[in-house]
C-alpha cells in the first residue's frame, strides 16, 4: 500500500471517529441558508458551510504552513511561497446543488468585512502578471494558477469545484463575507458572518 | 501530522458535497466541435482526438494534488472497465505535472487508460475549462454531447446509461453491412 492512500485511509477513519464524537460547534441564520461551523479536534482547523437554496460553499482554514508547503512542493522559492502563505487562504468548494438553473460566480464581487475595511479575494489573475515579471517556474505558474477556485464561473445544476480563495487579512483575522451570485438573470447575496482566518502560531 | 490533518479537511469537504449530484453530466446543445487534443502519453506514445473519431470519448482535465480528481480517477478506471471493450476511450489529461511525478502518483492510483501529459498547459487552454477536475464527453462525430465539472461517481448507472446512449446512436447510424 503506498503512502498517500495510507494516509488517506487514516485520515478517513480519523475523520469518520470525528464525525461521530465532535458535536457541532455553531450554527447561525445568514439572509438566506444557514452558516454552520465544525471545528476539527485534531488539527483545531474550522470548517465553515453554507447551504443556500441552489448554492452551497465551504471555506475550510489552511495554516499558513500548508500553504507554505502545497506552493514550496511546486516550484516556489521561499519567498514566493511566503508571501502567499501572509495571506488569509482558505480551501473553498462551490456546488450547484440545485435542479433549476445555472450559476454564474465572480469573486471580483465577493466582500470581506474585516476590521480593517472591506475588501475582495484575490483570484489568479491578480497573481499571474507578478509571477510573470518576478520570472516564476512555468509550473509554479500552472500549479498556482490551477489550484486556485478560478475568478469567475458557471456552473450548472450538479456542477461543483474546489480551490483555495486567498483573502487580504493576516492571519487569525475575524470577518463576514458577502457572497453574490447571478443566477436565471437575477443577482442574489448571502452574507457568511463569524469567519476567521487560520492562526499562524498554532502548531 | 498537517498531511494528515490537511487530508481531514479536504475528506471532510469532499464526502460532504461529492454525494449529491455525482450522477449528473450536463448536455450540450447544440454540439460545438472539440477543440484538438495531440499529447503524449507516460510511454512517449502520441495521442490526438482525431485518432477515436467514430468513438465515444471521455476527456478528464486532472492534476495529481486536486483531490476531486483523486477522488474520481478510480471511477473512471472502473468505467474503462465497463465500456471500454465496447469501444468507450478515455483520456486523462495531466496539467502541468511531469512523466515521473504522475508515475509515481499512479502507484497508489493505477489506471489502465492512456495519461496524457499537458505540460505547459497549452492543451487546456483550448478547451472551455476554468477548474479542474472538468470532463467532457465526446461523441463519435468529435462534437462535445456532455460536459462534468467537479468530480463525479463515472460508473454510476445514471452516467453509464447516457453514455451507452451514444455508442447505441453511433451503431444506429452505421450503415447497414452489405
Amino acid at each position: 500500500m503506498g503512502p498517500l492512500l495510507r494516509d488517506t485511509i487514516i485520515g478517513g477513519l480519523a475523520l469518520a471517529m470525528l464525525a461521530l464524537a465532535t458535536p457541532l460547534a455553531s450554527a447561525s441564520a445568514g439572509n438566506t441558508g444557514v452558516v454552520q461551523a465544525d471545528t476539527d479536534a485534531t488539527s483545531g482547523l474550522t470548517t465553515w458551510t453554507w447551504r443556500g437554496e441552489d448554492l452551497s460553499l465551504q471555506l475550510a482554514q489552511l495554516l499558513p504552513d500548508q500553504t507554505r508547503a502545497f506552493f514550496r512542493a511546486r516550484g516556489f522559492g521561499t519567498e514566493h511561497a511566503d508571501r502567499i502563505a501572509g495571506h488569509c487562504v482558505f480551501q473553498a468548494v462551490l456546488r450547484n446543488h440545485g435542479q433549476r438553473a445555472a450559476i454564474e460566480v465572480d469573486l471580483h464581487d465577493w466582500r470581506s468585512h474585516g476590521p480593517e475595511g472591506n475588501t475582495r479575494p484575490r483570484p489568479d489573475r491578480d497573481w499571474q502578471a507578478t509571477w510573470a515579471q518576478e520570472e516564476l517556474p512555468e509550473a509554479a505558474r500552472i500549479a498556482f494558477r490551477w489550484a486556485l477556485f478560478p475568478g469567475e464561473h458557471r456552473f450548472e445544476p450538479g456542477d461543483w469545484l474546489m480551490g483555495m480563495v486567498l483573502f487580504d487579512h493576516p492571519p487569525d483575522t475575524p470577518f463576514d463575507l458577502t457572497l453574490r451570485w447571478r443566477m436565471a438573470g437575477e443577482v442574489r447575496q448571502a452574507r457568511l458572518p463569524g469567519l476567521r482566518c487560520a492562526d499562524d502560531q498554532r502548531e | 501530522m498537517y498531511r494528515i490533518a490537511t487530508r481531514l479537511v479536504l475528506l471532510a469537504i469532499s464526502t460532504g458535497v461529492a454525494t449529491a449530484g455525482a450522477d449528473t453530466l450536463t448536455a450540450i446543445e447544440p454540439r460545438p466541435d472539440a477543440p484538438p487534443l495531440e499529447l503524449e502519453d507516460l510511454d512517449g506514445r502520441e495521442h490526438a482526438l482525431d485518432d477515436y473519431h467514430g468513438q465515444v470519448v471521455v476527456v478528464n482535465f486532472w492534476a495529481t494534488w486536486c483531490p476531486p480528481c483523486r477522488e474520481e480517477l478510480p471511477s473512471l478506471q472502473r468505467l474503462w472497465e465497463v465500456l471500454g471493450p465496447d469501444g468507450l476511450v478515455v483520456l486523462g489529461v495531466n496539467v502541468g505535472e511531469d512523466a515521473d511525478r504522475i508515475f509515481f502518483f499512479t502507484a497508489d492510483y493505477p489506471v489502465d487508460f492512456p495519461l496524457l501529459m499537458d505540460r505547459d498547459a497549452t492543451a487546456i487552454d483550448t478547451w472551455p475549462v476554468r477548474g479542474i477536475p472538468t470532463t467532457f464527453v465526446i461523441d463519435p462525430e468529435g462534437r462535445i454531447a456532455y460536459r462534468a465539472i467537479g468530480a463525479r461517481e463515472f460508473d454510476h448507472p445514471a452516467i453509464l446509461e447516457r453514455l451507452r446512449g451514444l455508442q447505441r446512436s453511433l451503431r444506429r447510424d452505421a450503415p447497414a453491412a452489405e
